[in-house]
């Protein structure tokens, strides 16, 4: 009896199991044919929103793409803050997609997630990939591959504070004489006595001073290489006299009430369009002509000072960078498509400005500029920054050939920073690494918001980063970048 | 000695004082559960200006249905459309998670069927045992082809083991063999069993497995962010992070916000973020009483074990 009762639960079960592989199965079959009609379409991962006229967008560009190459393109957009989480998932779980906007680009390409682009790119893509700054592919190189093609756009960038001119005028505040965030002080005193409601230095959570360093892992790490000391050394740059006084003044600052008082735990924003913030810090790089492309941002009149030296580094480089992958069945077509957005004007521009002559119209007579129509609205065209070359963008008749001119020389000016395309390697050290994040965590909101005091504070986070194994990442770091430097 | 006659069973046992005291310590923390919401509800009410001067407070300084107007006028649709998905998925997934978890666990509290074991233990390492979420993310997209459904928004959550193993205990200790044996010998079939014996004797315990799953339905993004790329899927609680998440990026990321401005999406202020909490949560709030008479009796893993 109860063999018998076993036999039929057996045989239940695997014919359950049957029935599910063969529903599995069938799925997979018409997944397959459907995949035949698909075969022509490129499917990309780009980060942000998509735009509400997506469709139309697309059946412009798509026209184009498919004209060049034979292929379309097929987005598919994930939020900003969703980004990350999602593609590592993806990538990690093999799944099948052409291009995506990079994402952990270095740890990716070690991995083997990206295709090497190295001999792909100058091949497939040749146009774009002749536009490009140097300073691009060498910021890009993973071991002495290029596994990205990155968008060419600010190559370099310089902080500054940008203050919000309505209060300039309303105070008759001058900024003329501002080149460090101590020269900013006697305005965001005035600033703070008439208007004490408004927060005078608009900062938050996850804020940065800066200095005039480059960071091989990021600004969130004390691991920097001071720009105007030695070169070919890495220092904390906690432990610089420069940056010293820049946390001291931060601290001053907030002590004054400058600095709003929950700054180190504060998600806040203070929209730019916005009224509620005086002065704030921003990034700027060449294709932002000055405080033109802030200003539009901000519906407003916004003017900005810098405080950094302007520099080409890694992070600039990488800032928007389309990768292939490695799963991808069409390497050559993603590659070929990816020129064709970089170095079609018509294209591009298409994307990026909106749809032509609803969002905006050429100015007949003068080349490359356009004016903006009524049906220029948010979201209706992508941003710049991660779309395509900016160099071959139409720009806005208020951008006189002048500021063109400016841009370009600037670029050929900026310096390079001397951590260009390094990466480090963190294996031997990776205990190390975890540890020195815990502390970082611990302090970073706190010294750079000028909550704490940083005489008392940076003493205790240096014995703390000790106590971390700082000294063995240290010394790790040196021998690569010295390795690195010989190259 | 002679014993005290039981007159009757005594439920306020305690002294006055102690009465007193554990009172004010549970309307604490009753306090302490509810407050938090109020202050929602209130920042929702409040004047987007009203908040950047002043801050935040329990009572609005300027009122104003201007959170709740926004996404009446702007948000509509992508509301609309995210409260109908969550309310779908709720629905449709409590239903069948209820089902399975009750059936799987009414089998595995038979003591007279022969595989017991091996599904009780089936369940148990599931519970134990966690693939991760790249294996779960593959069979969901490569073997199962669920992505962008709406069943990739029930499914992974359609069998809780803990639940079963809940049930599985309920169902012991409140149907005893003895009825079964009866309505056997009655002539009653499993099925009829099942449905008119058990199922009317378990109610307190499905009652309560329905509303961990319908809770944990109503909550969910973690499926939506996985799973879900078409905008006419994404759930409430999906739209809210995503909002949320934004708004994180495009603070931290100041320095590249100036550039973002192309292609963005208008971010709702304070106020609107908060009449979404508010009309995310509400719903399931308010389901909360209809549940709760039964808690009381279905929520014990119980003591005493058969």
């Amino acid at each position: 009896m109860k063999t018998w009762k076993k036999v039929i639960g057996l045989s239940t079960a695997v014919v359950l199991l049957g029935a599910l592989t063969a529903c599995g199965g069938g799925k997979g079959k018409t997944e397959g044919s459907s995949k035949k009609a698909d075969e022509n379409t490129l499917m990309m991962y780009q980060i942000g929103d998509k735009p509400d006229n997506y469709d139309a967008l697309m059946e412009t560009a798509n026209k184009k793409i498919e004209e060049k190459t034979g292929v379309k393109l097929n987005i598919q957009y994930i939020g900003w803050g969703d980004y990350e989480k999602k593609m590592s998932v993806i990538v990690s779980s093999g799944e099948n997609y052409d291009i995506a906007f990079a994402d952990n680009y270095v740890p990716n390409a070690q991995k083997g997630a990206y295709a090497d682009l190295t001999e792909l790119a100058p091949k497939f893509a040749k146009d774009a990939y002749d536009q490009l700054d140097e300073a691009y592919i060498k910021g890009n190189l993973v071991d002495g591959k290029l596994y990205a093609f990155p968008v060419n756009g600010n190559v370099y960038s310089q902080q500054v504070l940008t203050f919000n001119k309505q209060y300039l005028d309303k105070y008759k505040l001058s900024i003329d004489n501002i080149k460090s965030y101590k020269d900013a002080e006697n305005v965001l005193k005035t600033f703070h006595e008439k208007e004490p409601n408004i927060a005078a230095f608009a900062i938050g959570q996850g804020f940065k001073a800066q200095g005039d360093f480059d960071f091989p892992i990021g600004n969130g790490y004390p691991f920097a290489v001071d720009l105007n000391g030695d070169p070919k050394k890495i220092v904390n740059q906690y432990e610089n006299k420069d940056f010293m006084d820049v946390l001291k003044t931060m601290h001053k600052w907030y002590q004054a009430g400058y600095i709003p008082s929950d700054a180190a735990t504060s998600n806040t924003e203070f929209p730019l369009e916005g009224n509620t913030w005086f002065v704030r810090q921003e990034t700027q790089g060449p294709y932002d002509y000055g405080d033109t492309i802030l200003s539009n941002a901000a519906g407003q009149e916004l003017v900005s000072k810098a405080f950094t030296t302007p520099l080409k580094s890694s992070d600039q480089a990488r800032m928007a960078n389309f990768v292939v992958s490695n799963t991808s069945k069409n390497k050559e077509k993603a590659v070929e498509v990816l020129g064709q957005i970089n170095s079609d004007p018509e294209l591009l521009n298409g994307l990026v400005w909106g749809i032509e002559g609803e969002a905006w119209e050429k100015i007949p007579g003068k080349e490359g500029k356009i004016k903006l129509l009524d049906g220029y609205k948010p979201n209706t065209h992508l941003p710049a920054w991660n779309t395509g070359n900016n160099k071959i963008l139409y720009t806005q008749d208020t951008i006189t050939d002048d500021m063109i001119k400016e841009r370009d020389e600037s670029i050929a000016k900026a310096e390079t920073s001397p951590i260009l395309g390094f990466n480090f390697v963190t294996s031997n050290v990776k205990t190390e690494m975890s540890n020195i994040a815990n502390v970082m965590s611990q302090y970073l909101d706190g010294l750079n918001t000028g909550t704490v005091d940083p005489e008392e504070t940076v003493p205790k986070l240096k014995e703390a980063l000790v106590n971390a194994g700082y000294e063995k990442v240290l010394a790790e770091m040196q021998k690569q970048y010295d390795e690195f430097l010989k190259k | 000695m002679k014993k005290k006659p039981v007159s009757k069973v005594a439920i306020r046992s305690f002294n006055r004082p102690a009465n007193l005291f554990f009172n004010v310590l549970i309307a604490v923390f009753a306090l302490s559960c509810i407050l938090p919401f109020l202050f929602v509800v209130a920042i929702s009410l409040t004047n987007e200006t009203a908040l950047a001067t002043h801050g935040y407070s329990f009572w609005p300084k300027e009122f104003s249905f201007f959170g709740y107007t926004y996404l009446f006028d702007q948000m509509q649709d992508k509301i609309f459309q995210a409260l109908f998905v969550t309310v779908l998925v709720t629905v449709v997934g409590t239903l069948i998670n209820s089902t399975a978890t009750s059936l799987y666990a009414y089998v595995i509290s038979r003591s007279n069927f022969p595989f017991r074991r091996f599904f009780t233990v089936f369940c148990l390492i599931t519970m134990l045992f966690s693939p991760g979420m790249v294996a779960n993310y593959i069979v969901m997209t490569n073997l199962l082809q669920l992505k962008d459904t709406i069943w990739a928004l029930i499914l992974p959550m359609a069998v809780s083991p803990f639940n079963i193993i809940v049930m599985r205990t309920f169902f012991k200790r409140s149907v005893s063999d003895s009825i079964i044996e009866s309505a056997r010998i009655d002539g009653a079939s499993e099925m009829r069993i099942f449905i008119q014996i058990v199922l009317p004797l378990a109610v307190p315990g499905i009652a309560t497995i329905s509303l961990f799953a319908a809770l944990g339905y109503w909550n969910d993004w973690f499926n939506a962010l996985l799973y879900i790329q078409k905008d006419s899927l994404v759930p409430l609680q999906y739209l809210l992070m995503k909002i949320q998440n934004n708004i994180q990026y495009l603070t931290q990321n100041a320095g590249a916000s100036s550039q973002l401005s192309g292609g963005m999406a208008a971010i709702p202020g304070e106020s609107a973020r908060m009449a979404i909490v508010v009309i995310s949560t509400l719903p399931i709030a308010i389901s909360y009483p209809f549940f709760q008479k039964y808690f009381v009796k279905g929520l014990t893993i119980g003591g005493v074990k058969e």
